[in-house]
């Protein structure tokens, strides 16, 4: 579903240059659950960032669902991310102004759906994470957990075959990222979803199907 | 789209609740100085109905008797009007002039100096300004004035035509005003007191289009009262140049600018045009005793306090408000970057949240107009410099509603170009910035 070939990544600025990931080769199959793990500044977040066409690297080739997209034009690779690619981040990154259901018709809104089949949808995936009760609430209203769990329900509306979650419990407590953990494995078990995971928790890697280990922008094995 | 910008806006209320009062305070602020500085700007370009670009006035008078000039044997109406004549002459004769008419000093047409006399017809009154001329001194064809009745008429059969002093020459907006229409050739014009007194009355010799007698004034209402030249200068009877003197009104041919020909031949003016006991001691184009007027009426200073003010409220505004906005919608980078991440294209982005600043203008926009239509309700609108309440010209300015909505699409199209300024730089910049950038966690 998603590989990388000689991946690389060089961050720089008028006085320093960084390696952030060097000859990183990849390959993530179709209902994977896959782990990245490593130290802090190891590159896991850069790694994400690039198999999510967040980011480009500095060489290298990555290419999602058979499709190499590096030449193609910003707008074509926005409309793949949003019909094929979505996102957790650790630090949720909902809108505040906006209330749950409507973060959650985020993606839908930009791919053009209608106005009621949106509200639909987005009910839907709230549903899905057992907050449809929590709708009209602000994140400013919500807990940490109840965040996590609205920026899920947003990267699954648009049905996306790939999940890629940065650090998706890192700002939780134990019990919440349990939670947050519990709902990711549904997802991969029961709707067949490829999830790329970075953390730092061993207990949460080890229960997915693999781990990759990266260390000083190199995977180790 | 504009859904989306509109429940954007709704849900930031609180956040843009300065900024919205920052902007109602702006087109408040803007109308104040922008409603006076157009409607200057709006009767400085209106025209004159004449070539004032081609017209100078060269004024002559006899020398002083002490002069060592001053010739005593001269000093006589024949060689006065001879003098005149030579003058004239020597005018005429230049390649660049191509009409000198001879006229009075008092009550001219540019020179803001006229005197007033009442008109009536029916019920209604007018104090007009009027101009004194000199018939058959090829006045009308000098100043270039087009003759709309008697039909057919041209300025140089007008000054030819044979004329007593009860014929009048009026212009068309008066014509209107007092009679209805302008085709009123013959019509009597009345003056209180007139009607009991043995003169004949006051008839309508001709119509000649609208002019601005005072550069100064939006009216274009003035009465022509011709007179013969008399050239017996000892006595101020009707018609005489009152102690000998008078004005050249000189007509320059196209492409001569009067002032660089006044300043070019300064040393002829001043040494070599004059004749008998005659001399000339001031020369000076239209334009310029029209700057000259605006100086004197202070409305030129106002006029640049105006422009002044605007230029600074404007860069006040462009610093203020636009450094605002641009700080609000940068601070929306991580939004962008979310919105990015979940599929928004570049100018979707930018677009929202131009559409955004654009609605947030209309809002305020309408909010400030109202409040200061409460104001100009009670005390008015700016209105054109007028002369003696004499009355302007029919236009917008003077249309209450009219003049409030055309200055209030000029202030929106301030408010909108400030808004843009502000709000397109960093739309463009955040919509532009990479997600992984974006989203980059402290």
């Amino acid at each position: 579903m998603i590989t990388l070939k000689n991946i690389s990544k060089l961050y720089r600025t008028r006085d320093i240059e960084t390696l952030a990931l060097q000859d990183i080769n990849l390959t993530v199959d179709r209902g994977e659950f896959l782990s990245v793990m490593g130290p802090s500044g190891c590159g896991k977040s850069t790694l994400l960032n690039i198999m999510g066409l967040l980011d480009n690297p500095s060489s290298g080739t990555v290419e999602i669902l058979g499709r190499d997209l590096s030449r193609e034009s910003d707008r074509k690779v926005t409309r793949f991310r949003n019909e094929n690619l979505g996102f957790v981040f650790q630090s949720f990154h909902l809108v505040g102004a906006l209330n749950a259901i409507d973060n959650v018709e985020i993606p839908l809104l930009y791919r053009g759906v209608g106005r009621t089949e949106r509200r639909r949808r987005a009910k839907e995936a709230l549903d899905r994470v057992g907050l449809s009760h929590r709708m009209n609430h602000y994140p400013a209203q919500m807990s940490g957990g109840q965040c996590q769990r609205v920026a899920i329900a947003r990267a699954i509306v648009g049905n996306p075959s790939i999940l890629l979650a940065d650090e998706p419990t890192g700002n939780l407590d134990s019990h919440m990222g349990d939670e947050i953990m519990r709902l990711l494995h549904e997802l991969n078990r029961d709707e067949g979803r490829t999830i790329v995971m970075v953390t730092h928790n061993e207990h949460q890697a080890a229960l997915t199907s693999r781990i990759i280990r990266i260390f000083d922008g190199r995977q180790v094995k | 789209m504009i859904r989306h910008a509109l429940k954007n806006l709704w849900s930031r209320r609180w956040t843009n609740a300065w900024l919205t009062l920052e902007l109602v305070v702006l087109t408040i602020l803007a109308w104040v100085i922008l409603d006076p500085v157009i409607v200057s700007l709006y009767d400085a370009s209106r025209p004159m109905g004449y070539p004032n670009e081609k017209l100078a006035y060269f004024s002559f008078k006899p020398f002083d008797k002490e002069w060592r000039f001053y010739n005593p044997e001269l000093d006589d109406s024949v060689h006065f009007f001879q003098a005149v004549r030579q003058i004239q002459a020597q005018l005429q004769e230049r390649p660049e002039i191509e009409n000198v008419a001879l006229t009075y000093t008092f009550a001219q047409v540019g020179t803001g100096m006229c005197s007033f006399n009442n008109y009536f017809q029916d019920a209604d009154t007018i104090y007009a300004p009027s101009v004194q001329y000199a018939h058959g001194e090829n006045y009308f064809q000098t100043l270039g004035i087009e003759i709309l009745y008697p039909q057919g008429m041209t300025a140089e059969q007008l000054d030819q035509t044979p004329v007593n002093w009860r014929d009048y020459i009026i212009t068309e907006s008066l014509a209107r005003y007092l009679f209805g229409r302008p085709d009123v050739v013959g019509r009597h014009l009345l003056r209180p007191g007139y009607e009991k007194s043995n003169f004949p009355p006051l008839k309508v010799f001709a119509v000649i289009k609208d002019v601005r007698i005072n550069p100064a004034v939006n009216s274009t209402m003035a009465v022509f009262q011709p007179y013969y030249i008399c050239f017996d200068y000892s006595n101020n009877s009707y018609g005489s140049l009152y102690r000998g003197q008078g004005n050249f009104l000189v007509r320059f041919k196209p492409g001569v600018n009067p002032d660089d020909f006044i300043d070019d031949n300064r040393h002829w003016i001043n040494n070599v045009l004059h004749a008998g006991n005659l001399y000339i001691y001031e020369a000076k184009s239209l334009p310029r005793i029209a700057e000259e007027l605006n100086v004197d009426l202070e409305i030129t200073n106002q006029a640049r306090i105006g422009i002044l003010l605007t230029v600074f409220f404007l860069l006040n505004a462009v610093l203020g408000v636009v450094g605002t906005l641009y700080l609000q919608t940068r601070r929306r980078q991580r939004e962008a970057g979310v919105m990015k991440s979940f599929g928004a294209s570049t100018r979707r982005l930018a677009t929202t949240l131009v559409i955004e600043s654009v609605i947030l203008t209309f809002i305020t926009w309408l909010a400030g107009c109202l409040l200061y239509l409460q104001y100009a309700i009670s005390s008015g609108l700016a209105e054109s410099v007028s002369q003696n309440h004499v009355p302007g010209v029919d236009s917008w300015v003077s249309h209450f509603w009219g003049h409030y909505a055309l200055i209030s699409l000029i202030v929106l199209a301030l408010l909108l170009l400030v808004m843009i300024a502000g709000t397109l730089p960093a739309a463009l910049k955040i919509s532009r910035t990479r997600p992984a950038d974006a989203l980059a966690d402290e």
